[in-house]
């Protein structure tokens, strides 16, 4: 059980045991020596009582001895004894009966004292102014008649009654003293012994079981310094590269630091340049809208048109259904003057005129023919360049159809290219104050860096007093092993 | 006024003064001296048919089939209040052609000489007529700068009246 307690509570058990036992030494003692006290004090108060008995036998004598000698010699100078024993014995008598407050029996005792003083001083008293009124002789008859003597030796028998009671109590008190004496002795002696014994086997058993375990506690402490030292000298490298790492991480923090800066300048120039860009995209998005407008007029326009040159085809085409009516008249106009000429030849000469007429119209004929031709070619030509115009008209259309549809994209460009801008300028203004607030962090972050770089110094220095430490501890760990195991 | 419109009047004001001046100008026709010919197309190839051989020259109009016809009558046709036959040039020529007839002469023995094409009429001189080299005795007509063979229009007729006829042309 006791290799489980610790060594404090092994201490303290064994001082408890010595302290329980220096208690019953001393409350053995005490007892013995408040006894002895008592019996001290008792003895005491009896001399005291037997003083004052003596005292008071004392004064009768003195007063006894002050009225014998006025008696005989009628001097009253010789009266001084008895006046001053009267004048004591009272004080005596009351002191006497002080010390025995509260003993019914001596206060009885004391009563029947005070009588007999009482009765032996009206006696001498009664002798006294006899012999002053009266002379010796009258005086010495009183004397003779014995009473006074009666009372004295009653007084004087009572007095060494209680006397012998004191000298018996005082007999009593030494035996009970020194029997009292005698135990508190033995007491002392034999707790004194048994304490050293006891004290001797309880620093006997801790300090064979304290020496093993703070022997295997100072092997713990020894193997926990050395373990201590090689853990604080890596904690010291770790802690010399973790400030280098710090300082390092401080330089590129500062280096963040005036990047954030710079990002937070560049995000208020592109705000600046988003918020012209939104201006010139609203300018933009106005002209927009009038090209727009303008494309629309055109595009009417050009509707109109190619209205006009549809009409002006069909009116070719018109023109070439006219010019073919033209070409059939002349191609048949050019048929009858051949049949004209056939006739004219075939009447011989009285046909000559007619045939010469015949071949006026003939070519006349053949020119309305040779007309038709090329107005026809004109009509074609006429018609290709319609054709061509309304191809390139419809084409311009088209185009500005694309155009007008470009226009609305653009348009639509434009206002995206106006929210987009708007958004930037959001975004570079969101960029710039999340970039002061990022600087604002990088600057706590880079006061934090410096604090744990210092910390880091701190702990470096600290790592390296620990070490120091733990060594010094481990070499200590070795002294005290070496104090215990010899 | 641009030059288109300037060269238009310019040959109005020509044509109004040749008109004007055909009035006045001296009536010459040598029958002998000049040869009126109308240019044909046939399978292609233009041919020069007198006037003289003619007696008209028009339209080909509704041609009636007849049963039993003989190769190269094409059929029947009305002209002047009459029916004559028709004959087809090509075929009469030895000539394929696939196209139908549009043009029609009709000869003095009132036969009908269909064709595919009117190239138009020309005057040419009597000595225009002679054959293209020495080598052939047919005749052209050297008109245009071309020459043209000229179909003997009345041998054609003959031949194709006569029970058995071989083809007329002075085509070689």
């Amino acid at each position: 059980m006791l290799s489980s307690w610790t060594i404090g509570r092994k201490i303290t058990a064994g001082y408890a045991l010595s302290l329980i036992v220096l208690i019953l030494i001393g409350t053995v003692s005490y007892r013995s020596v408040d006894a002895l006290i008592d019996a001290s004090t008792a003895v005491h108060q009896a001399n005291h009582i037997q003083g004052e008995l003596a005292q008071i036998l004392s004064s009768m004598k003195d007063a006894e001895t002050g009225q014998r000698g006025f008696v005989i010699t009628g001097d009253e100078t010789y009266l001084a004894p008895y006046l001053s024993g009267r004048e004591e014995v009272g004080k005596e008598v009351g002191q006497l009966r002080e010390l025995f407050k509260g003993d019914a029996a001596k206060q009885k005792q004391i009563d029947e004292a005070e009588r007999l003083i009482g009765e032996k001083l009206a006696e001498l008293k009664l002798t006294i102014e006899t012999r002053k009124a009266s002379g010796f002789e009258a005086t010495l008859k009183i004397v003779v008649g014995g009473t006074g003597k009666t009372y004295m030796d009653d007084l004087r028998n009572l007095l060494g009654v209680m006397d012998q009671e004191q000298a018996d109590l005082l007999g009593r008190l030494a035996v009970a003293a020194e029997g009292t004496s005698a135990s508190a002795k033995n007491t002392i002696i034999a707790g004194t012994i048994v304490a050293i014994a006891l004290m001797i086997v309880a620093g006997v058993i801790i300090i064979r079981s304290t020496t093993q375990q703070l022997g295997s506690a100072v092997h713990d402490m020894e193997s926990a310094s050395s373990e201590l030292q090689a853990a604080s000298q890596q904690q010291a490298t770790g802690a010399k590269e973790q400030a280098t790492a710090m300082a390092e991480i401080a330089t590129t923090m500062n280096e963040l630091l005036a990047t954030s800066r710079q990002i937070a300048d560049s995000a208020q120039r592109v705000a600046q340049v988003a918020e012209k860009t939104a201006g010139s995209a609203r300018m933009g998005e106005q002209t927009v809208g009038r090209t727009r407008e303008s494309m629309a007029s055109i595009q009417r326009q050009v509707e109109l048109i190619v209205t006009h040159m549809l009409d002006l085809g069909r009116k070719s085409q018109q023109i070439g259904g006219v010019i073919d009516l033209i070409n059939e008249l002349a191609e048949q106009t050019n048929i009858l003057a051949i049949n004209a000429t056939i006739e004219a030849v075939g009447a011989g000469e009285a046909g000559k005129r007619f045939s010469v007429v015949a071949d006026e119209i003939r070519k006349l004929a053949d020119r309305v023919g040779g007309s038709t031709k090329e107005i026809r070619g004109l009509i074609e030509d006429v018609r290709a360049a319609v054709n061509t115009t309304v191809m390139v008209t419809e084409a311009g259309s088209k185009a500005v159809d694309a155009g007008s549809r470009q226009v609305v994209d653009v348009a639509a460009s434009f206002t995206a290219i106006a929210g987009l801008v708007e958004t930037t300028t959001a975004s570079a203004q969101e960029i710039g104050l999340s970039t002061k607030q990022q600087t604002t962090a990088v600057e706590q972050v880079n006061g934090a860096i410096t604090n744990v770089s210092q910390a880091s110094r701190e702990s470096e220095a600290s790592t390296t007093q620990t070490l120091q430490t733990a060594s010094q501890l481990a070499q200590l760990s070795r002294g005290l092993n070496r104090l215990i195991r010899d | 006024m641009d030059g288109n419109q300037a060269n238009l009047q310019e040959r109005m004001l020509e044509l109004r003064q040749h008109f004007n001046a055909g009035f006045s100008r001296l009536l010459r026709w040598d029958v002998r001296a000049e040869v009126r010919i109308l240019l044909v197309g046939v399978a292609g190839v233009v041919h020069a048919l007198p006037l003289t051989d003619l007696i008209a020259f028009s339209a080909c109009r509704a041609i009636i089939t007849l049963p039993g016809q003989r190769a190269g009558c094409l059929g029947i046709t009305g002209h002047g209040g009459r029916s004559i036959p028709v004959m087809s040039l090509a075929t009469l020529l030895g000539m394929d052609e696939s196209a139908a007839p549009t043009w029609l002469a009709v000869s003095r023995d009132a036969v009908g000489i269909a064709v595919t094409s009117f190239i138009g009429q020309v005057i040419v001189g009597a000595d225009e007529i002679r054959p293209r080299d020495a080598a052939s005795p047919a005749l052209f007509a050297h008109a245009r700068d071309a020459a043209y063979p000229i179909v003997d229009v009345r041998a054609l007729t003959r031949a194709f009246a006569a029970p058995s006829t071989s083809p007329a042309s002075n085509q070689s």
